[in-house]
């Protein structure tokens, strides 16, 4: 179990998160849910210390990975931003990047090996060899996570990771990722908007607001009442074939005039 | 996994190792040119010696004639070239990682100007140059090599912080940092000019033909300082390659993968500047080889600063040894100035980043 204890972090006299705690089962994905400016992505970045917290510990295996060389931490722990560049590197050496923390010289064998399963499972083998400069958004996107996985940690974490897919890929990205959660073991933590996508795939729900957690569980915490607490907006929850959907209602709050 | 999969698996991992492969022979193939440059640079000149006459001195088994000119004359100034080349080469590499900006390199950030005018301070302020009135070209010669190489370290690594400051604190874009280079080049001339304009005559002379960069006034003990502060910058910048590469994910992924960033970025620039410094101190300014090192080996190895570092280095090398041998051989016996000839190949290389687009270089 990974836990997050009373992450705190702001500047100066304006406090961004305060008193975060929640924990999390390996191979369970979480969504964290809010409206822009509610913390969610600063959250993800002081669980993976490009932000420093002002207070708080994340517990893996036992070990404050807030205390830690930040080499050992990213053995741990793997982020996946919102916006990835493309540079000029091979597909094949973007994912070697993700062996980054354990390589001391140069790549070893069983550091290729892992490379070369990361990029059988994703279905990267066709275009190993192709320039990142060179891929589709989606493909892009598989890249990174790839190299993610490459780093083989316990805790991934994804700032926004469809934003910029079109839907087919979106669901393919999710339901790989829950896939990967699933047969890794992999905590996986997801910044997204898309409510329904975190419905279908997600197992546990964060809600952020006001710089707190606004609520934390699983998918009966999905209520229509809840949503429309953190986001102001009317909405009702249904279920398709098993699965839960949200369904907006913009129209009962906005104006004529702003409905046109 | 079927044999099919096994085939097709072990198709991809050759296909791989053929481009790591490929990576290696570039590296080689550079090497070799390096090399032979290297040997006809020592072979070109007024004198007639032979390819041959010239690798049988290099091997202790020529008269006492050629010796004294490959040893005393060529040697000296090929191995300078060789030298200040493969730094240059390797400086300008580093800081287009660091500073994420293609456009980088010391003369475009105003820290080679910045050195030029801490070596002026050095040499006619603290008296760190000797008077030789035997020629205008070597009026002034470094007698106190370490006080030279200090200040412009000092007026180097002033510029280095200020770029570095506004990369780091204010986010500035690539286009906004050449010209922050542009600004400090400008203030560092102006100072250096100041303190021409209070020299005496022969001192001005000297000043005037060392800011044009001079591959031929470094002894051995000058070769030496440059070579041991570059060998010591190789080693260290190599340790990083994997951190520069890292670096091509940008900063906060970098930090994700488990790179120090900030000690990485504060380290990199000082050795940098610490290293351009030297090269300035020396040989002068000479413009533009860190920058078109590296664009010209992307095209052959990509982004991947295993290779890229190395091969930036050998470039910059090549493209030194040949400008200073054409400038030497062009219009002989007059010696054209190094730095003018590499900025004749470097400011279009430049108009063209300018003009294809600094995101896309």
């Amino acid at each position: 179990m990974i836990e997050i204890k009373n992450i705190a972090f702001g500047y100066r006299s304006k406090q961004i998160l305060r008193n975060i705690s929640f924990d999390m089962d390996e191979g369970h994905c979480i969504a964290v849910l809010g409206v822009n400016g509610a913390g969610k992505s600063t959250l993800i970045k002081c669980l993976n210390r490009i932000n420093p917290v002002t207070a708080g510990a994340v517990m893996i295996e036992n070990s404050n990975i807030l205390r830690v060389q930040l080499n050992e931490a990213a053995k741990k722990i793997a982020y996946v931003a919102q916006k990835n560049e493309a540079s000029r590197l091979t597909v094949y050496d973007a994912v070697l990047l993700g062996r980054k923390p354990y390589i001391k010289w140069d790549a070893a064998k069983k550091d290729r090996e892992i490379v070369c399963r990361v990029i059988q499972q994703l279905g990267l083998q066709d275009y190993q060899m192709r320039f990142l400069d060179e891929l589709s958004g989606g493909e892009l996107q598989k890249v990174i996570v790839a190299r993610a996985l490459a780093q083989q940690p316990k805790l991934l974490l994804l700032d926004e990771p469809t934003s910029a897919l079109d839907p087919k890929n979106q669901y393919e990205m999710l339901s790989l990722v829950q896939q990967i959660a699933r047969q890794h073991r992999i905590a996986v933590v997801i910044v997204i908007h898309d409510i329904n996508l975190a419905l279908r795939y997600c197992d546990r729900f964060l809600f952020m607001k006001d710089a707190e957690i606004f609520s934390y569980g699983g998918i009966e915490t999905m209520t229509a009442k809840r949503i429309e607490a953190v986001y102001h907006m009317p909405v009702a929850i249904e279920e398709y074939r098993g699965i839960k959907v949200m369904i907006p209602h913009p129209d009962q709050f906005l104006s004529p005039s702003a409905a046109v | 996994m079927n044999r099919n999969g096994v085939m097709e698996k072990e198709k991809k991992q050759k296909t791989y190792r053929q481009y790591i492969l490929f990576k290696w022979s570039v590296l080689l193939i550079l090497a070799a040119a390096l090399l032979a440059a290297a040997v006809f640079a020592v072979h070109a000149g007024s004198s007639g010696i032979s390819v041959w006459e010239v690798l049988k001195t290099l091997f202790g088994a020529g008269t006492k004639q050629t010796g004294s000119i490959v040893f005393g004359i060529r040697l000296p100034r090929v191995v300078t070239a060789l030298i200040a080349g493969m730094a240059l080469g390797m400086v300008g590499c580093v800081m287009q990682s660091i500073l994420r900006n293609p456009l980088a390199d010391a003369s475009t950030l105003g820290v080679s100007q910045g050195a030029a005018f801490g070596a002026t301070v050095a040499i006619i302020c603290f008296g760190a140059g000797a008077q030789n009135t035997a020629s205008a070209a070597s009026a002034v010669n470094i007698s106190n090599p370490y006080i030279v190489t200090l200040c412009a370290f000092i007026g180097g690594a002033v510029s280095t912080l200020i770029i570095l400051g506004l990369s780091r604190f204010k986010k500035v874009s690539p286009q906004a940092m050449i010209l922050a280079g542009v600004a400090l080049s400008a203030l560092f001339s102006g100072g250096t000019t100041l303190i021409q304009y209070f020299a005496d005559d022969v001192q001005v002379a000297a000043v005037v033909f060392w800011t044009f960069g001079d591959l031929g006034r470094t002894n051995w003990t000058e070769i030496l300082i440059i070579a041991c502060v570059s060998a010591a910058a190789c080693v260290y910048f190599m340790f990083n390659r994997w951190n520069y590469n890292a670096f091509e994910s940008g900063g906060q992924t970098a930090k994700s993968l488990g790179v120090n960033v900030n000690a990485v970025t504060y380290a990199g620039m000082a050795i940098c500047s610490l290293v351009a410094s030297v090269v300035v101190a020396f040989v002068g300014i000479i413009s533009f080889v860190g920058l078109l090192a590296p664009h010209i080996m992307r095209r052959f190895v990509g982004n991947d600063y295993r290779f890229l570092l190395p091969a930036s280095a050998l470039t910059g090398a090549v493209l030194l040894l040949a400008a200073d041998t054409f400038g030497r051989l062009a219009v002989a016996p007059i010696i054209l100035p190094i730095g003018a000839i590499t900025s004749f190949l470097g400011a279009p290389m430049f108009l063209y980043l300018l003009f294809k687009g600094v995101g896309k270089a």
